[in-house]
């Protein structure tokens, strides 16, 4: 015992002194890198101690399970792999040039009371330019696809503690603690996504398949991401395009989607050409209207028909291609993309304005796309840069992002006059350019994180109706991080943020018409100016002994609210109601306490997470008991839509709540998994709750895998598994909010791969073709259920 | 050990915390209610004549405002509005602390209003923002020019008897002053939001045709549910006139 206790504490040190000397001398080194997977499921395992026996070199792989060290020279070498619980893995190479080793670790039946070497996670990784103390959920490609999602956002929603608000099909934003829109930052690349400034329900345009890793930080363990986040960060990340060694790559896939007759392709193709890697990522997707199993909804005291059991007009098409190229110089990696993500979807017919104003009858066409429906398009150029090796790490990011959408409407449905044939209702243009950089250095027993961040932004405004004003942004933040290894066992960790804005809203003065007059010019938004500062810090610490982790912070959450809730002031079609925003508004703040605690050994993983968080100030969408009118020579005109308004205010908030998920493996291929999730939202000012709260939910799930080891030849890699979800009903509603109804969901899902090329998976969701009621859904506003049973397969092809 | 002490400090903050709800503000979460909304002369009314439009609103607290809204209701939510129909509506606003209120006022249908079916709809709201139910009438205005149906029928304002699998020979007589332009029967529930058991289509495009006199056959198919139905025959003429006629069927 003493030994493998000194072992313990030595072996990081003794990886980081393998990498400062790799690092110092430079002369004829050879890099080593590869991937550590679990024999049985493939699935990544972090934390494996990778090393060379004498002299000693080292690395310890990632959450996609990825390691990398350099040689001091070339030479013959043995390498082990060690992992408690796994048989260590040991092979004899030769390296003369940088290579790749991948290893298969195998579970040992009987490890619990084996060896407790401890491995301190991430203490020599800074690549992730996270946080030492605060964890997050990653997950990789592989695991995402087998979720079989429709996007990147729905395949996180299978986590605990992250749902998603739809609206439709393919519509989706992540809700992470019951806290989402602009509370929510999704990076990508280090960029944070634009589009949130439009009001809350706008999904995020992201392709699928150049999303590597997808990390999800919560709470306010997010101080280096930005001013927004307050509730969590998802930071999705593409790797390397090419595998290490080769010259090569090709991937594809082909997907069907019975609920919606959904067709999608996916390729992703890469070439090395010189030192540059040149990738081209595509996508493509055409569905139709999809099924619900109902026959009819209510809207507003009316019984109106979904005939067939389809959702008119629900139909789209998306085309997504992305253009990479990658290249190492001495000391960097670079990255550099352009892409293009393009999206039009129908919105069901009875979901926008007053049902009576559209035709619900079926068209005889499922694929059609009618009107009113939504074009969404995202452009983007990014340039990255990263030296992730020696003990100063440096990561630069530099991008433009263009957001286009138009809502296309009948202008007569919103007062217009007959003849009046515009359909462009809403025309949002918003362009942004960042700029940040960011370090991370270790010195001594401290890690220190520091960076710096820019952000312009200019939005415009078109389209007979109105949402937001035109405007100017300009965003600055800095922030600094450090922590400490106090001993072996704890680490601690502070940090601060402090972000300005300043920002411009354009006057916006539009005809406003009623029953189908013109009655004249008027002002929907004036012309304002304002800056706000910001300023967020955490301080936390964390445990790791053995097998257990945990971490308890504390922080200081601060968001700079958007443009949205200072300045709409228009009908919101789909919310059913007109939202008016404040410019009085102060900056939201809060005080939060997070604590996570995780133990993994290869038979139990448990992980949970508790919260609480006290917003002084929450910015929430407040009815005014008010009809939306129009003052103008002295006349009052209501607007067409007899909408209330929904008032942009600030009260204290209370927001907890928890989650946890315990993973046991029965035997060395069979996996049993349960766990449950709740949060509370309460408006401390008037006791009531926050309306979109999620229902808690349960679930069991029981993943069995099955591998034949023939090689390259046959069906091989079974997975199969079975998931039971129970959401609880949800009771706790804001005010005009309707209570949902609890339900169950089971949903099954089999891969297998044929050769080392080719896989197949089949996942079948609502399996029961329950009609449900999701609480976080739009369409729960009018009673329209959620997609029925929805059989899915997919076709990869690998090279 | 040392664990259990650093399970132990969020649990203590979080009871220390949830311990420290305030309840001195009680929000109210009742919904005003529309308690009546009535139309004079049994809701039908001719063209260029007056009605009386009635509401009752009340709230737990205090009222904030209410509208009433009146649009056509011609194809059942069917087709965009057009502006020659008969179209009103109005926003109330109570003031203080009015915990009742009544509505009434005489509205005047003009001339040239289509006639057809229209919905007379009113929501309120309270001051705290809860939203009522709506509350939703029928409203049926006439014109000495609209289409007139007409069908023989054993006794009027009795129903049908159709044995599933079988069929009812309705003679049918619908006549216009100018020209008609649809005669349509449905067979269908009373809600009208599940699948039609027959449904017959006479378009007429011609400009002169003022009278549609034929023998209709409405067929039951064997697997249909047994029930009550409704047959409405519904007849528009080319100026946007609409006439409904319902028929009580019995489906066994």
């Amino acid at each position: 015992m003493k030994l493998k206790y000194s072992l313990s504490r030595r072996k990081p040190a003794l990886a980081l002194l393998a990498v400062l000397l790799s690092v110092s001398t430079g002369m004829a080194q050879v890099r080593v890198s590869g991937t550590v997977t679990d024999a049985a499921t493939g699935e990544p395992l972090a934390g494996v101690w990778v090393h060379t026996e004498s002299p000693l070199f080292g690395g310890i792989s990632d959450a996609t399970g990825h390691y990398a060290f350099v040689l001091n020279e070339a030479g013959t070498y043995r390498f082990h792999a060690e992992f408690t619980g796994y048989e260590q893995s040991i092979v004899k190479i030769t390296v003369l040039k940088d290579t790749v080793i991948h290893f298969g670790l195998h579970y040992q039946t009987r490890t619990e009371e084996l060896s407790q070497v401890v491995i301190h996670w991430k203490r020599s990784n800074l690549s992730g330019y996270g946080s030492d103390v605060s964890e997050a959920t990653t997950r990789n490609r592989q695991q995402l696809e087998e979720l079989a999602a429709d996007n990147m956002i729905e395949a996180l929603a299978g986590l605990p503690g992250i749902k998603t608000l739809n609206t439709g099909v393919g519509i989706n934003k992540p809700v992470i603690h019951g806290l989402s829109g602009s509370r929510i930052s999704v990076i990508e690349d280090g960029i944070r996504q634009e589009e949130q400034q439009w009001g809350g329900d706008h999904g995020v345009n992201l392709m699928n398949i150049t999303t590597d890793v997808v990390s999800v930080y919560t709470g306010a363990a997010t101080l280096i991401y930005g001013s927004g986040g307050s509730g969590g960060v998802v930071v999705m990340e593409s790797g390397n395009m090419l595998k290490d060694s080769s010259r090569t790559g090709f991937a594809a896939a082909v997907e069907g989607r019975s609920v919606n007759n959904h067709l999608n392709y996916g390729f992703r193709y890469a070439q090395k050409i010189g030192k540059v890697t040149v990738g081209w990522y595509s996508e493509g997707a055409t569905f139709g209207d999809y099924k619900v199993p109902a026959e009819q909804f209510n809207y507003l005291g009316y019984t109106l028909p979904i005939t067939d059991g389809v959702l008119k007009n629900t139909a789209g098409r998306r085309l997504n291609n992305r253009l990479a190229f990658q290249w190492q110089s001495k000391k960097f990696e670079h990255h550099a993309y352009l892409s293009s993500f393009n999206q039009k979807t129908g919105f069901f017919t009875g979901a926008i304005g007053s049902p009576a104003t559209y035709d619900l009858s079926p068209d005889g066409d499922y694929r059609n796309i009618d009107l009113p429906y939504q074009l969404s398009t995202h452009q983007k150029l990014l340039y990255r840069s990263e030296k992730n090796e020696g003990i100063r790490q440096v990561r630069i990011e530099v991008a433009g992002q263009y957001n286009l959408r138009k809502e296309m409407s009948r202008p007569h449905a919103h007062g217009r006059p007959a003849d009046f044939d515009e359909t462009l209702a809403l025309d949002l243009k918003l362009m942004t350019w960042s700029a940040n950089l960011r370090l991370a250095e270790v010195r001594k027993r401290f890690n220190f994180r520091y960076g710096i961040q820019t952000m312009y932004q200019e939005n415009r405004m078109g389209g007979f109706e109105f949402l937001i004003p035109a405007y100017r942004w300009f965003e600055g933040g800095v922030y600094g991080m450090v922590s400490r290894e106090i001993n072996h066992l704890w680490v601690a960790e502070a940090g601060t943020r402090l972000d300005a804005v300043s920002f411009n809203s354009k006057e916006a003065v539009l005809p406003f018409y009623y029953r189908g007059e013109y009655i004249g010019d008027v002002l929907r938004s004036q012309n304002s100016n304002g800056q706000k500062i910001n300023f967020a810090a955490k301080a936390g610490i964390k445990y790791e002994h053995g097998r257990w982790r945990s971490s308890l912070f504390a922080s200081r959450s601060g968001r700079i609210l958007n443009m949205a809730e200072l300045a709409s002031n228009g009908m919101h079609h789909g919310a059913f109601r007109f939202e008016r925003g404040n410019t009085a508004l102060k900056p939201e703040s809060g005080l939060q306490l997070n604590w996570t605690v995780n133990r993994k050994s290869p038979r139990w993983e448990l992980n949970a997470e508790m919260y609480y968080h006290y917003f002084f100030n929450f910015v929430y969408l407040a009815p005014s008991g008010r009809f939306a009118t129009l003052e103008t020579n002295g006349e009052i005109y209501p607007f067409p839509e007899p909408g209330q308004v929904y008032e942009y205010r600030q009260s204290p908030v209370l927001h907890y709540g928890g989650e946890g998920w315990l993973r046991y493996r029965i035997l060395f291929n069979v996996f049993v998994e349960g766990g449950g999730d709740y949060v509370y939202l309460r408006n401390n000012e008037n006791s009531q709750p926050l309306p979109f709260t999620p229902p808690a939910s349960v679930f069991l799930k029981t993943k069995i895998y099955y591998n034949r080891s023939t090689g390259n030849r046959g069906f091989d890699h079974f997975r199969f598994e079975v998931t039971g979800r129970h959401v609880l009903s949800q009771n706790q509603v804001a005010i005009n909010e309707l209570p949902t109804p609890g339900y169950f969901l089971l949903r099954a899902s089999m891969s297998m791969n044929y050769g080392k090329k080719w896989n197949v998976l089949v996942t079948g969701q609502n399996l029961l073709n329950r009609t449900y009621l999701s609480h976080l859904s739009r369409y729960r506003l009018i009673n329209v259920p959620e997609p029925g049973r929805n059989i899915i397969l997919k076709i990869r092809f690998t090279l | 050990m040392k664990i259990r002490y650093l399970l132990a400090i969020p649990l203590v903050g979080a009871l220390f915390l949830t311990a420290c709800k305030d309840d001195d503000g009680v929000t109210d979460t009742i919904k005003p209610v529309v308690e009546e909304l009535t139309i004079s002369n049994d809701a039908h009314v001719w063209a260029d004549s007056s009605f009386v439009l009635s509401a009752f609103f009340t709230d737990n607290i205090a009222l904030s405002e209410a509208r009433i809204d009146i649009h056509q209701n011609f194809d059942v939510h069917s087709h965009q509005k057009f502006y020659s129909f008969f179209e009103w509506e109005k926003i109330i606003s109570f003031p203080g602390e009015t915990r009742s209120s009544e509505f009434d006022d005489t509205l005047h249908v003009p001339a040239g209003s289509k006639a057809g079916p229209y919905h007379v709809e009113a929501i309120v709201l309270d001051l705290t923002g809860n939203q009522s139910d709506p509350e939703i009438i029928e409203l049926i205005v006439l014109r000495p020019d609209q289409p007139v149906i007409d069908y023989d029928f054993p006794s009027p304002g009795d129903y049908i008897e159709i044995n599933r699998g079988a069929q009812y020979e309705l003679n049918l007589h619908i006549s216009d002053e100018t020209d008609l332009a649809e005669v349509i029967l449905v067979l269908q529930k009373h809600d009208g939001h599940t699948e039609p058991l027959y449904e017959e289509h006479h378009p007429l495009d011609g400009s002169n045709d003022v009278l549609l006199q034929q023998k209709s056959y409405i067929k039951v198919p064997s697997g249909a549910t047994t029930g009550t139905y409704e047959l409405v025959v519904s007849a528009k003429d080319s100026d946007g006139n609409l006439s409904l006629d319902e028929i009580e069927v019995l489906v066994k």
